[in-house]
Protein backbone atom coordinates (compact mmCIF):
# COMPACT_ATOMS: atom_id res chain seq x y z
CA UNK A 1 0.00 0.00 0.00
CA UNK A 2 0.94 3.65 -0.91
CA UNK A 3 1.72 5.69 1.97
CA UNK A 4 0.10 8.04 0.76
CA UNK A 5 -3.29 5.68 0.75
CA UNK A 6 -2.83 4.19 3.73
CA UNK A 7 -2.73 7.58 5.45
CA UNK A 8 -5.64 8.68 3.34
CA UNK A 9 -7.38 5.97 4.37
CA UNK A 10 -6.82 6.50 7.97
CA UNK A 11 -7.58 10.45 7.64
CA UNK A 12 -10.88 9.15 6.09
CA UNK A 13 -11.95 7.23 9.18
CA UNK A 14 -10.65 9.50 11.77
CA UNK A 15 -13.18 12.56 10.21
CA UNK A 16 -15.88 10.07 10.18
CA UNK A 17 -14.98 9.72 14.23
CA UNK A 18 -14.70 13.42 14.19
CA UNK A 19 -17.99 14.14 12.51
CA UNK A 20 -19.62 11.73 14.80
CA UNK A 21 -17.96 12.63 17.83
CA UNK A 22 -18.65 16.68 16.92
CA UNK A 23 -22.53 15.33 16.66
CA UNK A 24 -22.57 13.97 19.85
CA UNK A 25 -20.77 16.97 21.40
CA UNK A 26 -23.69 19.29 19.90
CA UNK A 27 -26.37 16.95 21.41
CA UNK A 28 -24.71 18.18 24.77
CA UNK A 29 -24.83 21.77 23.42
CA UNK A 30 -28.36 21.97 22.59
CA UNK A 31 -29.56 20.02 26.09
CA UNK A 32 -27.27 23.12 27.58
CA UNK A 33 -28.37 25.76 25.86
CA UNK A 34 -31.86 25.08 24.55
CA UNK A 35 -33.60 22.48 27.43
CA UNK A 36 -36.81 23.44 26.85
CA UNK A 37 -37.02 22.74 23.10
CA UNK A 38 -34.80 19.70 23.84
CA UNK A 39 -37.39 18.81 26.06
CA UNK A 40 -40.54 18.86 24.45
CA UNK A 41 -38.48 17.23 21.24
CA UNK A 42 -37.21 14.09 23.60
CA UNK A 43 -40.83 14.21 25.08
CA UNK A 44 -42.70 13.80 21.84
CA UNK A 45 -39.93 11.09 20.52
CA UNK A 46 -40.65 9.25 23.59
CA UNK A 47 -43.82 9.48 24.22
CA UNK A 48 -45.10 10.07 20.08
CA UNK A 49 -42.90 7.78 18.49
CA UNK A 50 -45.57 6.41 15.75
CA UNK A 51 -46.75 10.11 15.25
CA UNK A 52 -43.84 11.90 15.11
CA UNK A 53 -42.64 9.14 12.40
CA UNK A 54 -45.65 10.34 10.25
CA UNK A 55 -45.17 13.96 10.99
CA UNK A 56 -41.33 13.28 10.35
CA UNK A 57 -41.78 11.25 7.33
CA UNK A 58 -44.48 14.12 5.26
CA UNK A 59 -42.33 16.82 6.00
CA UNK A 60 -39.32 15.13 4.90
CA UNK A 61 -40.58 13.95 1.68
CA UNK A 62 -42.46 17.38 0.95
CA UNK A 63 -39.64 19.59 2.25
CA UNK A 64 -37.85 17.49 -0.41
CA UNK A 65 -39.88 17.45 -3.30
CA UNK A 66 -40.36 21.07 -2.74
CA UNK A 67 -36.57 21.66 -2.88
CA UNK A 68 -36.22 19.70 -6.67
CA UNK A 69 -39.04 21.65 -7.71
CA UNK A 70 -37.79 25.18 -6.19
CA UNK A 71 -34.03 24.63 -7.56
CA UNK A 72 -34.91 23.16 -11.00
CA UNK A 73 -36.55 26.67 -12.00
CA UNK A 74 -35.70 29.17 -14.17
CA UNK A 75 -36.31 31.94 -11.62
CA UNK A 76 -33.33 32.32 -8.87
CA UNK A 77 -34.84 33.67 -5.90
CA UNK A 78 -36.99 30.32 -6.13
CA UNK A 79 -34.26 28.49 -6.71
CA UNK A 80 -32.46 30.45 -3.85
CA UNK A 81 -35.64 29.38 -1.47
CA UNK A 82 -35.27 25.59 -2.73
CA UNK A 83 -31.66 25.26 -1.39
CA UNK A 84 -32.74 27.38 1.73
CA UNK A 85 -35.04 24.72 2.21
CA UNK A 86 -33.01 21.81 1.98
CA UNK A 87 -30.46 23.73 4.30
CA UNK A 88 -33.22 23.70 6.92
CA UNK A 89 -34.23 20.00 6.18
CA UNK A 90 -30.50 19.22 6.63
CA UNK A 91 -30.63 21.23 10.19
CA UNK A 92 -33.73 19.93 11.77
CA UNK A 93 -32.82 16.02 10.79
CA UNK A 94 -29.18 16.54 12.68
CA UNK A 95 -31.17 17.92 15.33
CA UNK A 96 -33.53 15.15 14.84
CA UNK A 97 -30.73 12.68 15.77
CA UNK A 98 -29.32 14.15 18.40
CA UNK A 99 -32.69 13.93 20.13
CA UNK A 100 -32.60 10.39 19.20
CA UNK A 101 -29.32 9.75 21.05
CA UNK A 102 -30.83 11.72 24.06
CA UNK A 103 -33.36 8.91 24.01
CA UNK A 104 -31.06 5.78 23.76
CA UNK A 105 -28.87 7.56 26.95
CA UNK A 106 -31.94 7.86 28.96
CA UNK A 107 -32.89 3.99 27.77
CA UNK A 108 -29.62 3.08 28.52
CA UNK A 109 -29.67 4.87 32.20
CA UNK A 110 -32.66 2.79 33.24
CA UNK A 111 -32.22 3.56 36.85
CA UNK A 112 -28.54 4.45 37.51
CA UNK A 113 -27.55 8.00 38.52
CA UNK A 114 -26.13 9.22 35.07
CA UNK A 115 -25.98 12.97 34.72
CA UNK A 116 -27.19 13.88 31.40
CA UNK A 117 -24.12 14.72 29.63
CA UNK A 118 -22.75 11.01 30.26
CA UNK A 119 -26.60 9.52 29.26
CA UNK A 120 -26.04 11.66 26.28
CA UNK A 121 -22.19 10.74 25.24
CA UNK A 122 -23.21 7.16 25.91
CA UNK A 123 -26.48 7.24 24.05
CA UNK A 124 -24.79 9.16 20.99
CA UNK A 125 -21.88 6.26 20.84
CA UNK A 126 -24.16 3.31 21.06
CA UNK A 127 -26.54 4.68 18.29
CA UNK A 128 -23.61 5.25 16.26
CA UNK A 129 -22.21 1.98 16.57
CA UNK A 130 -25.83 0.66 16.05
CA UNK A 131 -26.04 2.81 12.36
CA UNK A 132 -22.76 0.85 10.91
CA UNK A 133 -24.28 -2.69 11.11
CA UNK A 134 -24.51 -3.39 7.46
CA UNK A 135 -28.31 -2.85 5.86
CA UNK A 136 -30.05 -3.53 9.11
CA UNK A 137 -28.69 -0.36 10.69
CA UNK A 138 -28.94 2.06 7.75
CA UNK A 139 -32.71 0.99 8.06
CA UNK A 140 -32.92 1.53 11.46
CA UNK A 141 -30.76 4.68 10.84
CA UNK A 142 -33.75 6.00 8.39
CA UNK A 143 -36.39 4.93 10.92
CA UNK A 144 -34.61 6.93 12.96
CA UNK A 145 -34.21 10.21 11.29
CA UNK A 146 -37.87 10.31 10.26
CA UNK A 147 -38.99 9.82 14.21
CA UNK A 148 -37.03 12.30 14.69
CA UNK A 149 -37.54 15.25 12.44
CA UNK A 150 -40.72 15.17 13.59
CA UNK A 151 -40.11 15.12 17.41
CA UNK A 152 -38.42 18.63 16.54
CA UNK A 153 -41.31 19.80 13.89
CA UNK A 154 -43.16 18.93 16.81
CA UNK A 155 -41.44 20.85 19.30
CA UNK A 156 -40.94 23.95 16.86
CA UNK A 157 -45.04 23.68 16.47
CA UNK A 158 -45.76 22.91 20.55
CA UNK A 159 -44.13 26.57 21.09
CA UNK A 160 -45.68 27.96 23.66
CA UNK A 161 -46.88 31.72 23.72
CA UNK A 162 -44.48 34.45 24.86
CA UNK A 163 -46.23 36.49 27.53
CA UNK A 164 -45.88 33.61 29.59
CA UNK A 165 -42.30 33.15 29.21
CA UNK A 166 -40.47 32.83 32.41
CA UNK A 167 -38.26 35.68 32.75
CA UNK A 168 -36.08 37.23 35.84
CA UNK A 169 -38.41 40.05 35.71
CA UNK A 170 -41.61 38.16 36.54
CA UNK A 171 -39.70 35.23 38.65
CA UNK B 1 -36.43 41.24 72.98
CA UNK B 2 -33.88 43.99 72.60
CA UNK B 3 -31.37 44.19 70.37
CA UNK B 4 -29.07 42.04 71.82
CA UNK B 5 -31.51 39.21 71.77
CA UNK B 6 -32.13 40.07 67.85
CA UNK B 7 -28.68 39.69 66.96
CA UNK B 8 -28.27 36.58 69.29
CA UNK B 9 -31.20 34.87 67.21
CA UNK B 10 -29.88 36.68 64.33
CA UNK B 11 -26.52 34.41 64.56
CA UNK B 12 -28.51 30.91 65.97
CA UNK B 13 -30.25 31.38 62.64
CA UNK B 14 -27.42 32.07 60.15
CA UNK B 15 -25.55 28.63 62.15
CA UNK B 16 -28.90 26.57 61.55
CA UNK B 17 -28.81 27.38 58.00
CA UNK B 18 -25.08 26.76 57.92
CA UNK B 19 -26.10 23.28 58.83
CA UNK B 20 -23.75 23.85 62.25
CA UNK B 21 -24.17 21.65 65.76
CA UNK B 22 -26.35 24.45 67.67
CA UNK B 23 -25.79 22.60 70.80
CA UNK B 24 -22.27 23.01 70.85
CA UNK B 25 -22.85 27.27 70.61
CA UNK B 26 -22.42 28.86 74.08
CA UNK B 27 -23.00 32.18 74.29
CA UNK B 28 -23.69 34.55 77.25
CA UNK B 29 -26.51 35.96 76.50
CA UNK B 30 -28.77 32.42 76.31
CA UNK B 31 -27.94 32.09 80.20
CA UNK B 32 -29.46 35.18 81.05
CA UNK B 33 -32.18 35.41 78.80
CA UNK B 34 -34.96 32.83 79.29
CA UNK B 35 -36.83 33.51 75.67
CA UNK B 36 -33.91 33.37 73.59
CA UNK B 37 -32.67 30.01 76.00
CA UNK B 38 -35.96 28.72 74.77
CA UNK B 39 -35.75 29.68 71.28
CA UNK B 40 -32.14 28.43 71.20
CA UNK B 41 -33.94 25.13 72.50
CA UNK B 42 -36.19 24.91 69.69
CA UNK B 43 -33.66 25.68 66.94
CA UNK B 44 -31.39 23.08 68.89
CA UNK B 45 -34.35 20.30 68.96
CA UNK B 46 -35.27 21.26 64.93
CA UNK B 47 -31.54 21.27 63.96
CA UNK B 48 -30.85 17.78 65.94
CA UNK B 49 -34.81 16.13 63.81
CA UNK B 50 -32.92 17.63 60.52
CA UNK B 51 -30.03 15.76 61.18
CA UNK B 52 -31.72 12.53 62.12
CA UNK B 53 -33.63 12.81 58.71
CA UNK B 54 -31.95 10.54 55.60
CA UNK B 55 -30.00 13.14 53.08
CA UNK B 56 -32.20 12.46 49.65
CA UNK B 57 -30.06 13.49 46.91
CA UNK B 58 -32.34 13.76 43.48
CA UNK B 59 -31.29 11.48 41.10
CA UNK B 60 -30.77 12.23 37.10
CA UNK B 61 -34.00 10.20 36.19
CA UNK B 62 -35.59 12.38 38.27
CA UNK B 63 -34.29 15.70 37.04
CA UNK B 64 -34.68 14.13 33.54
CA UNK B 65 -38.65 13.29 34.31
CA UNK B 66 -39.48 16.84 35.57
CA UNK B 67 -37.52 19.00 32.75
CA UNK B 68 -39.72 16.52 30.19
CA UNK B 69 -43.32 17.32 32.57
CA UNK B 70 -42.10 20.93 32.59
CA UNK B 71 -41.70 20.87 28.82
CA UNK B 72 -44.83 20.71 28.33
CA UNK B 73 -45.78 23.81 30.37
CA UNK B 74 -46.20 27.01 28.22
CA UNK B 75 -44.49 29.03 30.72
CA UNK B 76 -41.58 26.93 30.10
CA UNK B 77 -42.01 26.07 26.38
CA UNK B 78 -39.87 29.00 24.88
CA UNK B 79 -36.53 29.14 23.63
CA UNK B 80 -35.22 31.25 20.79
CA UNK B 81 -32.05 30.07 20.18
CA UNK B 82 -32.63 26.38 19.83
CA UNK B 83 -31.67 27.48 15.92
CA UNK B 84 -27.64 28.07 16.70
CA UNK B 85 -27.14 24.75 17.93
CA UNK B 86 -28.78 23.60 14.57
CA UNK B 87 -27.34 26.20 11.91
CA UNK B 88 -24.11 25.03 13.69
CA UNK B 89 -24.29 21.23 13.24
CA UNK B 90 -25.81 21.92 9.84
CA UNK B 91 -22.95 24.26 8.81
CA UNK B 92 -20.08 22.12 10.27
CA UNK B 93 -21.16 18.67 9.38
CA UNK B 94 -22.05 20.38 5.59
CA UNK B 95 -18.36 21.41 5.50
CA UNK B 96 -16.54 18.15 7.32
CA UNK B 97 -18.39 16.29 4.67
CA UNK B 98 -16.90 18.36 1.68
CA UNK B 99 -13.73 18.75 2.94
CA UNK B 100 -13.61 14.96 3.86
CA UNK B 101 -14.86 13.96 0.45
CA UNK B 102 -12.16 16.37 -1.40
CA UNK B 103 -9.34 15.29 0.91
CA UNK B 104 -9.17 12.02 1.21
CA UNK B 105 -7.73 10.20 -2.42
CA UNK B 106 -10.11 7.77 -2.42
CA UNK B 107 -13.85 7.56 -3.51
CA UNK B 108 -16.22 6.12 -0.92
CA UNK B 109 -18.80 4.91 -3.78
CA UNK B 110 -16.74 2.70 -5.16
CA UNK B 111 -15.54 1.14 -2.19
CA UNK B 112 -17.30 -1.95 -2.18
CA UNK B 113 -16.30 -2.32 -6.06
CA UNK B 114 -12.95 -2.31 -4.64
CA UNK B 115 -12.90 -4.19 -2.37
CA UNK B 116 -14.49 -7.08 -3.78
CA UNK B 117 -11.59 -7.10 -6.81
CA UNK B 118 -9.36 -9.99 -7.39
CA UNK B 119 -6.27 -8.92 -8.40
CA UNK B 120 -3.37 -8.90 -6.31
CA UNK B 121 -3.32 -5.12 -5.87
CA UNK B 122 -6.24 -3.93 -5.07
CA UNK B 123 -7.60 -1.26 -7.31
CA UNK B 124 -9.33 1.04 -4.78
CA UNK B 125 -5.04 1.44 -4.30
CA UNK B 126 -4.82 3.24 -7.31
CA UNK B 127 -8.05 5.13 -7.30
CA UNK B 128 -7.82 8.49 -7.21
CA UNK B 129 -10.19 11.56 -7.03
CA UNK B 130 -10.16 14.14 -9.38
CA UNK B 131 -12.07 17.11 -8.62
CA UNK B 132 -13.54 17.92 -11.75
CA UNK B 133 -14.58 14.49 -12.51
CA UNK B 134 -16.37 14.34 -9.22
CA UNK B 135 -17.88 17.68 -10.17
CA UNK B 136 -19.18 16.33 -13.70
CA UNK B 137 -20.47 13.05 -11.74
CA UNK B 138 -22.84 15.21 -9.10
CA UNK B 139 -24.16 17.18 -12.46
CA UNK B 140 -24.94 14.07 -14.50
CA UNK B 141 -26.55 12.85 -10.79
CA UNK B 142 -28.85 16.24 -10.17
CA UNK B 143 -29.54 15.93 -14.26
CA UNK B 144 -30.69 12.26 -14.20
CA UNK B 145 -32.69 13.71 -10.98
CA UNK B 146 -33.76 16.57 -13.19
CA UNK B 147 -35.05 15.04 -15.87
CA UNK B 148 -37.21 12.55 -13.98
CA UNK B 149 -39.49 15.82 -13.46
CA UNK B 150 -39.22 16.22 -17.10
CA UNK B 151 -42.33 13.98 -18.32
CA UNK B 152 -44.08 16.40 -16.13
CA UNK B 153 -45.78 19.93 -18.03
CA UNK B 154 -45.24 23.30 -15.88
CA UNK B 155 -48.03 23.81 -14.79
CA UNK B 156 -48.95 20.33 -13.65
CA UNK B 157 -45.86 20.23 -11.59
CA UNK B 158 -46.63 23.83 -10.25
CA UNK B 159 -49.77 22.84 -9.20
CA UNK B 160 -48.18 19.69 -7.70
CA UNK B 161 -45.85 21.56 -6.08
CA UNK B 162 -48.61 23.89 -4.34
CA UNK B 163 -50.48 21.01 -3.30
CA UNK B 164 -47.43 19.45 -1.83
CA UNK B 165 -47.07 23.17 0.34
CA UNK B 166 -50.91 22.80 1.23
CA UNK B 167 -50.78 19.13 2.40
CA UNK B 168 -48.19 20.01 4.72
CA UNK B 169 -49.10 23.56 6.29
CA UNK B 170 -51.99 21.63 6.59
CA UNK B 171 -50.75 18.28 8.49
CA UNK B 172 -48.75 20.80 10.42
CA UNK B 173 -51.14 23.28 11.34
CA UNK B 174 -53.62 20.27 12.30
CA UNK B 175 -50.67 18.49 14.69
CA UNK B 176 -50.01 21.99 15.94
CA UNK B 177 -53.72 22.54 16.70
CA UNK B 178 -54.42 18.91 18.30
CA UNK B 179 -51.09 19.88 20.30
CA UNK B 180 -52.35 23.61 21.88
CA UNK B 181 -55.90 21.99 22.35
CA UNK B 182 -54.01 19.14 24.12
CA UNK B 183 -52.38 21.85 26.44
CA UNK B 184 -55.44 23.81 26.77
CA UNK B 185 -57.65 20.34 28.06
Amino acid sequence: MQPEKALGFMAFLLGCLTVKAACIALSVWLDVSAPAFTARALNAYQTRGKRSFVLGTINGLILLFLFIVLVNTQFKPLALLGILILFMLIALVLIGYTIAYHDFGSRLRGDRDWSAMRATITGGAVAELMFLTPVVGQIFSLGVLFRGLGAVVTALLSRGPAQNEVSPENV
Amino acid sequence: MNDTCSKYRMSLRQQFDAGLGLEEVTDDHAATCPECRAYHEQMAALNAAFFMMPLEVPRNVLVQRVKSRLAAEPAYANDARWWLPAASLCAGALLCACVLYFAVPIDPWAWWDYANETSATPQWMLGEISLAQEIASAQTLWHDLSGALAPFSTPLLWMLAGLAALLLMAVNGAEAYRLRTMRRS
